[in-house]
């Protein structure tokens, strides 16, 4: 099902939390909302949701204007930032609660539900926690029980509102790019939230970056790493150095930037202060002769290799790609 | 579970120190308190030989009085559970003026003396009382029969229920009640599926505290009651009725008999919360 978010606002009090977002989600797709927090993206998940009803705007499913209809008929899968599972009922009666709840005429037998469970259980490889209770899962395992729930009841929309935000590092990137291959399984229209660009670009099919309750820019991760329409984007997707030009400010990436220890025409002197060095790249800390201010440098362990440059040295730094906006 | 002495008293370590310590104190603290005055009522209770006992606790007055005591308690627990559980979920959910208020209201029948609280009940409720007044057209009599009882126990046990749900519905996230609406239930399914069994185990707490406060209750009722043999007669009234009689012997017999029973059904509900904890799972 396709979703259509148009001139939507929403403010809390005195605080505009959303101003104005039109968005666009095509079927099927796995779509980031992204910005860091605040930014407006969390309200505007629950608002497609229905949770939360905008000031004015509309919400259209496939064309039909759900704006004012109740989250409980709008048939979206919500998986929430920490889980809500009901903890006094076993896994099973979590994932099958969506079933139960329906209304006589269109509720499951009992052999039906119990099926369709343990197909979804099965899905999200849990099969076998069946009859424990929530407190006693891990994380990563509580996670993916939402998500079992949520799409119990066969959501035409599935949202997920910072899926991965309290887990660990590790368990972290095993979800992410297990919820990328489950996505590619089922082909249900997603959109979930998230405040880190690297889970972003590397789950979604298109990304939203939000900052301040509005859209900054909406694309494929890479024309929004590669071509960023904005300073903010530029910034909030990875690490920049600011750079003063004639034109204004300038932003340059890590590893835009040629380190020597002889200068040339347009070459900044500084003073390498730290060498971080673990890992397939090396960091460089520079501290600018002329402005006292620190450039991060990121380089290639090949290249570090053959100069071999030390902590304290003297050297000459050549942005090779300034960016504008 | 290995629920042994040498598992509890020994090669554990705790982050905070005097472990044995603490232990050995609450025994001591616990025997000196509530144990030794007990086992006192039932050894001044074997001056009775056994069919002494039998005689003295099953006369039909104090078999009345048992009825109207344990039956009044259940009710008025009984009605404190819901209005409790209401009044909890009001203050805790809604924003309104004079929250603060109400919530300090809440507290006043633990701090206001028993006696007063049955002198004014039985005021108000009264044929010419501010209540009883409208009441006494419709057939409805509260003071001095045992609806006045009933009355005067719902009020002493309110705080009870509210207290201890209170705390259990604030931490009760709003993202539960959120994530049953998305998965299609309605508001009704939502409280009894997802809200109740959440707070269950506490409101059966707010239950058997209310139920045990009532049980024991004399101050309050008393004066509403009207005390008329084989009808409003309360237990208690009739262990005091016992020793103004010098008949100390069979005031304890009393004792014995509401002891043995409060102590069962107070250990009934916590295996029934036991039970319920376990099978939640709250338990590792």
């Amino acid at each position: 099902m396709s979703i259509s978010i148009q001139h939507i606002n929403k403010g809390f009090g005195q605080f505009s939390a959303l101003r104005d977002i039109n968005l666009q989600v095509p079927s099927g797709e796995l779509v980031a909302l992204l910005g860091p927090s605040g930014c407006g993206k969390t309200t505007l998940l629950r608002i497609i949701a229905g949770l939360e009803s905008p000031d004015s705007g509309q919400v259209l499913f496939d064309g039909v204007d759900t704006t004012h209809r109740d989250v409980r008929e709008r048939q979206v899968g919500f998986v929430f930032q920490h889980y809500a599972l009901f903890r006094h009922m076993t896994v099973f009666e979590n994932v099958a609660f969506g079933l139960r709840v329906r209304p006589k005429a269109t509720r499951p037998s009992d052999a039906e539900i119990k099926k369709r469970v343990h197909e979804l259980l099965s899905l999200v490889q849990l099969d076998w926690l069946a009859d424990r209770y929530p407190p006693q899962l891990s994380g990563g395992q509580r996670q993916r029980i939402a998500l079992a729930r949520a799409l119990a009841v066969e959501p035409k929309v599935l949202l997920l509102d910072e899926p991965f935000g309290a887990l660990d590092a590790k368990v972290r990137k095993d979800l992410r790019r297990w919820l990328r291959r489950l996505h590619d399984e089922l082909h249900v229209t997603s959109v979930f939230v998230t405040h880190d660009q690297e889970e972003a670009l590397e789950v979604a099919d298109t990304i939203v970056v939000m900052n301040h309750g509005q859209v900054e820019q909406v694309g494929t991760p890479q024309a929004v790493y590669d071509q960023p329409a904005t300073s903010f984007v530029y910034e909030f997707l990875g690490n920049v150095n600011a750079f003063e030009t004639p034109q204004g400010k300038g932003f340059v990436r890590p590893y835009e930037i040629v380190v020597s220890r002889s200068p040339s025409t347009d070459s900044i002197a500084g003073q390498l202060t730290y060498v971080h060095s673990v890992g397939s790249l090396v960091r460089l800390e520079i501290k600018r002769a002329d402005n006292a201010q620190y450039v991060d440098v990121e380089l290639g362990r090949e290249v570090f290799n053959q100069s071999q440059f030390a902590q304290g040295e003297q050297v000459f730094i050549t942005p090779n790609r300034i960016r504008v906006f | 579970m290995g629920f042994n002495q040498g598992n509890i008293l020994r090669n554990k370590p705790h982050v905070l120190p005097g472990f044995r310590l603490s232990l050995g104190f609450t025994l001591f603290y616990l025997c000196l308190i509530v144990l030794i005055p007990l086992s006192a009522v039932f050894l001044r209770t074997t001056e009775l030989t056994l069919s002494e006992f039998w005689a003295v606790v099953t006369t039909p007055r104090l078999l009345a009085s048992y009825r109207l005591t344990f039956g009044a308690s259940l009710i008025a627990a009984l009605i404190n559970l819901v209005f409790g559980f209401l009044t909890a979920w009001v203050l805790v959910r809604y924003q309104f003026v004079g929250k603060k208020i109400l919530d300090a209201l809440v507290d006043l029948p633990f701090a206001l003396p028993t006696a007063v609280a049955g002198i004014s009940l039985t005021a108000i409720y009264a044929s010419n009382g501010w209540i009883g007044q409208w009441l006494e057209p419709h057939g409805i009599k509260v003071a001095f029969t045992p609806l006045g009882v009933v009355v005067a126990l719902t009020f002493i046990g309110l705080p009870f229920v509210v207290r201890t749900v209170q705390p259990v519905l604030e931490d009760f996230s709003a993202e539960a009640e959120e994530a049953a609406a998305s998965l299609g239930a309605n508001r009704w399914q939502t409280f009894y599926k997802v809200i109740l069994p959440a707070v269950w185990p506490a409101l059966l707490t707010g239950f058997s505290l209310a139920f045990a406060r009532a049980i024991g209750e004399y101050g309050s009722v008393i004066f509403i009651a009207g005390n008329m043999p084989m009808v409003s007669e309360i237990t208690p009234l009739m262990i005091i009725t016992k020793l103004e009689q010098y008949d100390y012997a069979g005031a304890t017999a009393i004792a014995v008999v509401m002891l043995v029973i409060s102590f069962i059904l107070l250990l009934t509900i916590n295996l029934l919360q036991w039970w319920s904890a376990h099978r939640h799972g709250s338990q590792p």
